[in-house]
């Protein structure tokens, strides 16, 4: 029975609280804290409602270190679950270190500035957990997270060596719009727009973006789907603790009516973010098209439909050739009647909590940094199946994929 | 004695207007170019002078600066000007306030579009009878000439009609007016001319005249084929455009008439985005941080200027009007169109196809105002007048017109350029 701190109150965040909550026997005491303290304290007010647990919330600019040391020192949990942005990790990371607190995050660390899904900022604070004998776990939410977990456990159970990895994130929900993005279309233009990297013979090969695609037909009658290959950060530590892995690829989902609309709207610069004129009024065009397009809060309770998101790996077993396919499929409706969330940030929040369980019953309690694959995937994916994300294995799935 | 002629917008194709009346000098005294925006003007007469037209001596060519909103202020600036006619290429928002500017000063009045209310999408049917020809009684009282709709659809397109009337058939059934601009000027996406007007009436129901009907359509949703000459298939919409109007009261017995334009799917792929995102509207939004903002004016600002297409326009526009009737008893079946050359008119005169094709005719039609040909001292459209003069003055600018008889037998030719 551990005490934790949960920062931000978005999408995830909200999620991650629930699951929390729904486990007062792990997680005995829960403080969310965010920069805006009445998304917090609306969080805690459903939760209160629905689960009859008293969550504590707290004001904190994630982007000061010595403001968020004095909050740890006040609360002093046990570990921070960091779901604020992907640039605030290294200013928590430093916090963690400073008030002697584990550290667990689900996307890695990203300079404001710049693009750029690199594991290398984090990796340099190795020696400082150590030193702290603190555990600070990269990568517990779906993708990365789950993913990893799903590669590790066919690694583990089905595998003697792995050679190809193709992690699939299909979202098959349907919000009614002709074009919503579910969450800011600043990033979601970004993450099309990037060059995509996969690993191919021990190196990183580039390609431009969205220039490869193919059908997938998911299991479970979830439906067929256009999917693009583009880079995601868990191809890094993958292929790193997988030495093994030939080639690893990642590829999402995108509807003809998404693309279609992100590239008109880029094309003619409605998502520019510099001010434009029109008979003398300044305009920036982002800021009119995030005011036309429906608020990405407000899709959970029309989105209809699945995600289906998993990992195909191929390798040998026995000196023989096999392929195994791990995934799980979540329904959008099922998680907005659990969590009123979308499955998007369902998933992504339910493996923060579990990976935050492990660290607290202690057994995932290691120092250093340390991502998610590994550790020991057994208990992660009974925790998979206990809190609403089952998964499923098929053996020789006979998918026919570039 | 020669006329002064003031001409009202400077957009491309008041720019077009203001070379093409500079190069009359012989027909008119002075001209004076006006606008909100006197830069505008000013910008388009140092783009005339360094065309270099040998102009006849004593001619004035000026620009004034004037706010079309205000009836008065139109009034004082006819008067000062001493302008015995008026081009107006300006916004279809204010034809009203210049056509009754040119009631009380008694010049003459020309526009090249229907007037239309800002706040009305899908505006009612009849166009015409709403608000121009409710003067027309005031014009013949007053002796003033008013010539509507004289630029290429409308304009043109209406004395192809008349021509076929007059010289090719005993009797008219339909008319099918075709606009398809066969051009590429580079970019992603842009309109031909103000993208406020353009993307406007472009998402406005498709009214026409079928089987002796006024009938409407959503926009886009009806679709044919035509192969044209020179520019080749293109695929044509359904939309509504003034001309409809007059045509369906204008030529006796005509039971269709339809106006369609060629749209390419990455147009219309666009115009669909726009759409759905709610780009399109024109009621003010207010965002995050308090700006009140109007979504079209947003997408019109980010588009590029029409203006500044011309330099990197290639290929060609095909505007004609198919007439089906008949002649000695036979079926008839008759295509009249102009073929107009992007790179051609911007050598000339900087200016791309579509505002050359919109814009030389009503210099053509004050030309014969001046001449009095058709100064017919009252209200009319322009297939109400002579097309012979009209197709006369056209081709001395720059604009042919060509007929190809689908009737025909193989052996006789189909096609005959009729002014060039």
């Amino acid at each position: 029975m551990k005490k934790v701190m949960i920062i931000g109150a978005g999408g995830v965040g909200q999620v991650v609280v629930h699951k929390c909550a729904q486990l007062p026997e792990v997680f005995s005491e829960i403080v969310l804290a965010s920069r805006t303290e009445s998304k917090c304290i609306a969080i805690a007010k459903q939760v209160k409602e629905t689960h009859n647990r008293d969550i504590a919330t707290a004001q904190v600019d994630a982007d000061n270190v010595p403001e968020l040391v004095a909050l740890l020192n006040v609360e002093q949990p046990f570990m921070v679950i960091n779901v604020a942005l992907p640039y605030q990790d290294l200013t928590i990371m430093d916090a963690c270190l400073e008030a002697g607190v584990h550290y667990l995050d689900t996307a890695n660390y990203e300079p404001l500035d710049t693009a750029k899904f690199e594991y290398h900022w984090q990796w340099a604070y190795q020696e400082k957990f150590e030193k702290a004998g603190l555990m600070a776990l990269l990568g517990s939410g779906f993708d990365p997270g789950a993913t990893n977990m799903f590669t590790a456990y066919a690694a583990k159970h089905y595998f003697d060596e792995i050679h190809y990895l193709d992690i699939i994130d299909v979202n098959g929900g349907d919000h009614g719009y002709p074009f919503a993005t579910n969450f800011n279309p600043e990033i979601n233009i970004r993450e099309v727009t990037a060059e995509c990297r996969h690993w191919e013979n021990g190196e990183f090969v580039e390609t431009p973006a969205m220039s490869t695609k193919q059908e997938f037909t998911c299991p479970d009658g979830v439906g067929s789907f256009n999917i693009y290959r583009m880079y995601h950060e868990e191809l890094e530590s993958l292929t790193k603790h997988y030495p093994t892995i030939k080639r690893a690829q990642f590829w999402m989902s995108f509807g003809d009516s998404y693309l279609k609309h992100l590239e008109v709207l880029q094309n003619v610069g409605m998502t520019g973010i510099e001010p434009i004129e029109f008979n003398g009024q300044k305009i920036v065009p982002i800021q009119l098209l995030k005011e036309l397009l429906p608020d990405p809060s407000t899709l959970g309770p029309r989105t209809h439909g699945k995600t289906c998101i998993g990992c195909v790996v191929r390798g040998i077993k026995d000196g023989k050739e096999k392929t195994v396919y791990v995934y799980n499929i979540k329904d959008h409706q099922d998680c907005y009647g659990e969590v009123q969330s979308q499955a998007i940030s369902y998933t992504t929040g339910v493996p923060a909590m579990i990976g935050a369980k492990m660290m607290v019953e202690g057994k995932w309690m290691q120092d250093g940094v340390w991502n998610i694959e590994q550790m020991d995937p057994d208990p992660f994916m009974e925790g998979m199946n206990k809190y609403g994300l089952p998964f499923k294995v098929i053996e020789e799935p006979g998918f026919e994929l570039i | 004695m020669k006329k002064n002629v003031l001409i009202i917008g400077a957009g491309a194709v008041g720019a077009v207007v203001a070379h093409k009346c500079a190069q009359s000098s012989d027909v008119f005294a002075s001209v004076c170019l006006a606008s909100k925006n006197v830069a505008k003007c000013d910008a388009i007469i140092d783009s005339v002078n360094k065309k270099n037209h040998q102009a006849v001596e004593g001619f004035q060519f000026y620009s004034r600066e004037v706010n079309a909103d205000n009836t008065d202020d139109l009034v004082d600036l006819i008067r000062s000007t001493e302008s015995q006619i008026v081009i107006n290429v300006c916004t279809v928002f204010v034809n009203m306030n210049i056509l009754d500017a040119c009631l009380e000063t008694g010049a003459a009045y020309i526009d090249t579009a229907v007037h239309e209310d800002y706040s009305v999408m899908n505006a009612p049917y009849p166009w015409y009878a709403n608000y121009e020809w409710k003067k027309r009684e005031l014009c013949k009282e007053k002796g003033v000439t008013a010539i509507l709709g004289s630029g290429f659809d409308p304009g043109v397109v209406n004395a192809y009609c008349a021509y076929a009337q007059k010289h090719e058939f005993d009797s008219i059934e339909s008319i099918d007016i075709m606009d398809v601009n066969d051009g590429d000027h580079g970019h992603y996406f842009s309109t031909n001319f103000d993208p406020e007007i353009n993307l406007r009436e472009i998402i406005e129901d498709a009214g026409c005249l079928e089987d002796g009907q006024w009938r409407t359509y959503p926009h886009h949703s009806r679709s044919m084929k035509y192969d044209f000459p020179e520019v080749g298939e293109h695929k044509l919409y359904l939309m509504g455009h003034d001309e409809v109007h007059s045509l369906s009261q204008n030529i006796p017995g005509v039971e269709t008439v339809r106006f369609w334009m060629g749209f390419g799917d990455h147009y219309l792929n666009c115009l669909e985005v726009f759409e759905k995102v709610g780009l399109l509207n024109h009621e003010t939004v207010t965002t995050n941080n308090g700006d009140k903002v109007v979504p079209l004016h947003t997408l019109k600002a980010c588009l590029p200027d029409p203006a500044s297409l011309a330099p990197r326009y290639k290929g060609k526009t095909c505007i004609g009007t198919l007439i089906k009737g008949k002649r000695d008893g036979q079926d008839k079946e008759l295509l009249v169109y102009n073929i107009c050359d992007h790179e051609v008119t911007y050598a000339d005169i900087d200016s791309q196809a579509i505002a050359f094709t919109a814009g030389v005719p009503p210099v053509a039609a004050a030309k014969l105002i001046a001449s009095g040909e058709w100064d017919v001292k009252g209200m009319v459209n322009v297939e109400e007048l002579d097309p012979i003069p009209f197709f006369e003055r056209l081709a001395e600018m720059g604009i042919s017109t060509e007929v190809c008889d689908l009737s025909a037998d193989n052996d006789s030719p189909a096609n005959r350029v009729l002014y060039a």
